[in-house]
């Protein structure tokens, strides 16, 4: 494992990803599964349901894309390192 | 006149899907090839593969008239395809990594591998087959309803059934011939037809309603609410089904397949970073458009027809294109469940060692057209008498995600044992069939709580108190942290590297 993250840098990135990859996960089970947020934002009034059903899945989709990127930054910072 | 323009504009469809078929088929060699098309497709396929196996035709039937008749809750859909989305993204290191350097092929070979046990496996196949079953009849049956609409009145709604039970049969030829590849390929043409046409005639609908003056403003505001406290639901059966829905995901071997189809790690996380907007704009536009819909007093009287009814408005043109989408979803969803059957029967289940590849494809192929032929069969059998088969389809999803455990705590835990696994999945299965029957929705005195969800937590328990108690033995533990070590490793790696030989790991 080491021979593949040689430098103190990359191995910073990767606590790093791992810290972003943890936040991501939760962010998204929490806007998904937390039955409070659901009926408190769900409550009979157009206003608030749309912007639940349509806000709370594009920021899933938001951090799912953002994940990636960063991803796909660090990999490319260790193959350089490399 | 209307019916010969509508069968002929899916015939043409048709004929696209198979001329595309035909061009790009390609020799399989060996299993591998076969079942998971040799490891070798980019991200856009990966990506279309995913929805046109994720999305089935249902989508526009059962989902568009969840929403027509109940309102957001239709929304569901949603959060848990999205979680499954995210999930597939932190999956794709491992299961690529343990995929390629085991050969792994299909999800019971998977789970087989991370225990170092035969049980585990052939458990999870039967319960895979088993659970799959009902949705492959269902998927040959759905086809009725297209094929009722658009031959307008000119076949009885039996005979619209047994039309499309034969355009899927046909199709099925070359599935088997041709399978995972041909699969993927034709999941490409299928999802641009059934997600990017579904989601122009959706969005398309919506604004005709809104013109009709059907907005938001003429839906009654119980459609504006999820069920709360006090409510014959309970205020957990939202929850209960998204988080049913999302760890089942990959829990369907068919779904899970599609991550050993995939070039490398990187290509399934670039591909979940692409479906995820493209399954919320298709599914979202379907949704809102049912849900808008439902003030047509048509549709309240058979919500499910919404997806048609509406579409009728734009004449026979518009009602064929609308007729396609679902086609092409379906045809996606139903060749993968056959595929995914036949290979783990072959594989996972009767697990020939002496044969050699090219027999295990010959094997792979027969157990694919004994499959779809039980399900044409059962389609036939039950063409009239679809509430009980959707009935039992919902209590398999209840048995199916009881893999959620074993699969998920065997990625991510690496404490977790055979034992606890084979016992956990069993506990569970037993907890959500017996409370299935008991309370087919939700459990009232456990706030909506479903029988999956009860079963999930059982199975949760008694496999991490099994792990715990009876941890495995240091040379189970030294290959199980081998195996994590190799987790991260996206690389063609030579398998003596690993420490299988000492894992007693049954080979295939």
């Amino acid at each position: 494992m080491n021979s593949q993250f040689p430098s103190k840098k990359a191995a910073d990135g990767r606590r790093r990803a791992h810290l972003s990859h943890r936040i991501a996960l939760w962010l998204c089970l929490f806007i998904a599964l937390f039955p409070p947020l659901h009926l408190a934002m769900v409550n009979g009034s157009l206003g608030s349901a749309m912007t639940y059903m349509a806000g709370g899945p594009a920021v899933m989709v938001l951090v799912i894309y953002l994940l990636r990127r960063s991803d796909d930054q660090r990999s490319r910072q260790e193959q350089e390192a490399l | 006149m209307n019916m010969t323009i509508a069968y002929g504009l899916v015939g043409v469809f048709f004929a696209v899907v198979i001329a595309v078929l035909e061009l790009t088929k390609r020799k399989a060699d060996t299993l591998t090839d076969y079942a998971v098309a040799g490891r070798s497709f980019g991200p856009w396929f990966q990506t279309m593969s995913f929805l046109n196996t994720w999305l089935p035709g249902t989508v526009f039937i059962s989902f568009a008239g969840l929403a027509a008749s109940s309102g957001l809750i239709g929304y569901y859909l949603i959060f848990y395809s999205l979680i499954a989305i995210v999930l597939m993204y932190f999956m794709a290191d491992k299961v690529h990594a343990w995929g390629r350097i085991h050969d792994l092929r299909t999800q019971a070979d998977f789970v087989g591998m991370r225990y170092g046990s035969r049980t585990v496996r052939v458990v999870a196949a039967v319960i895979g087959v088993v659970s799959m079953f009902p949705w492959l009849i269902l998927g040959f049956q759905s086809l009725g309803l297209v094929f009722s609409y658009l031959s307008f009145g000119a076949i009885s709604a039996s005979a619209a059934i047994f039309v499309g039970i034969g355009v899927l049969a046909v199709r099925q030829i070359w599935t088997v011939r041709m399978g995972m590849r041909g699969i993927v390929i034709s999941d490409m043409v299928q999802g641009i037809a059934a997600y990017g046409l579904g989601f122009v005639m959706a969005v398309g609908f919506i604004v005709w309603l809104v013109g009709q003056g059907l907005g938001f403003d003429r839906l009654p505001s119980a459609f504006l609410a999820l069920p709360g406290m006090g409510s014959e639901l309970g205020p957990l059966y939202f929850f209960s089904i998204v988080l049913t829905g999302s760890l089942g995901a990959w829990c369907w071997p068919d779904i899970f397949v599609r991550l050993f189809t995939a070039k490398d790690a990187r290509t399934t996380k670039k591909s979940s970073a692409q479906a995820a907007p493209l399954l919320l704009l298709f599914a979202f536009a379907v949704i809102t458009m049912a849900l808008l819909a439902h003030a047509l007093p048509s549709v309240a009287e058979a919500p499910d027809n919404v997806w048609f009814i509406v579409a009728s408005n734009g004449g026979v043109v518009v009602l064929a294109l609308a007729g396609i989408a679902v086609l092409a979803a379906t045809m996606g969803n139903v060749s993968a469940i056959a595929a995914a059957s036949g290979t783990q029967v072959t594989q996972d289940i009767l697990q020939w060692k002496s044969l050699d590849d090219k027999r295990r494809v010959a094997h792979a192929k027969i157990a694919i057209t004994a499959i779809s032929a039980l399900a044409i069969v059962g389609a036939v059998i039950t063409a009239n008498t679809v509430t009980g088969l959707v009935s039992l389809a919902m209590t398999s999803y209840q048995g199916i995600v009881q893999l959620a455990p074993a699969l998920y705590l065997g990625l991510f835990w690496k404490r977790g044992t055979a034992a606890g696994a084979t016992l956990g999945m069993l506990v569970g299965f037993a907890t959500a069939a017996i409370l299935q029957i008991l309370y087919p929705i939700s459990i009232g005195w456990l706030l909506g709580l479903t029988s999956g969800v009860v079963g999930l937590i059982a199975n949760t328990a008694v496999y991490m108190l099994c792990s715990l108690v009876k941890p495995p033995s240091v040379t189970e533990q030294l290959r199980v942290d081998e195996l994590f070590i190799h987790a991260y490793s996206d690389h063609k790696q030579d398998p003596s590297t690993t420490t299988e030989a000492l894992s007693g790991r049954q080979s295939s």
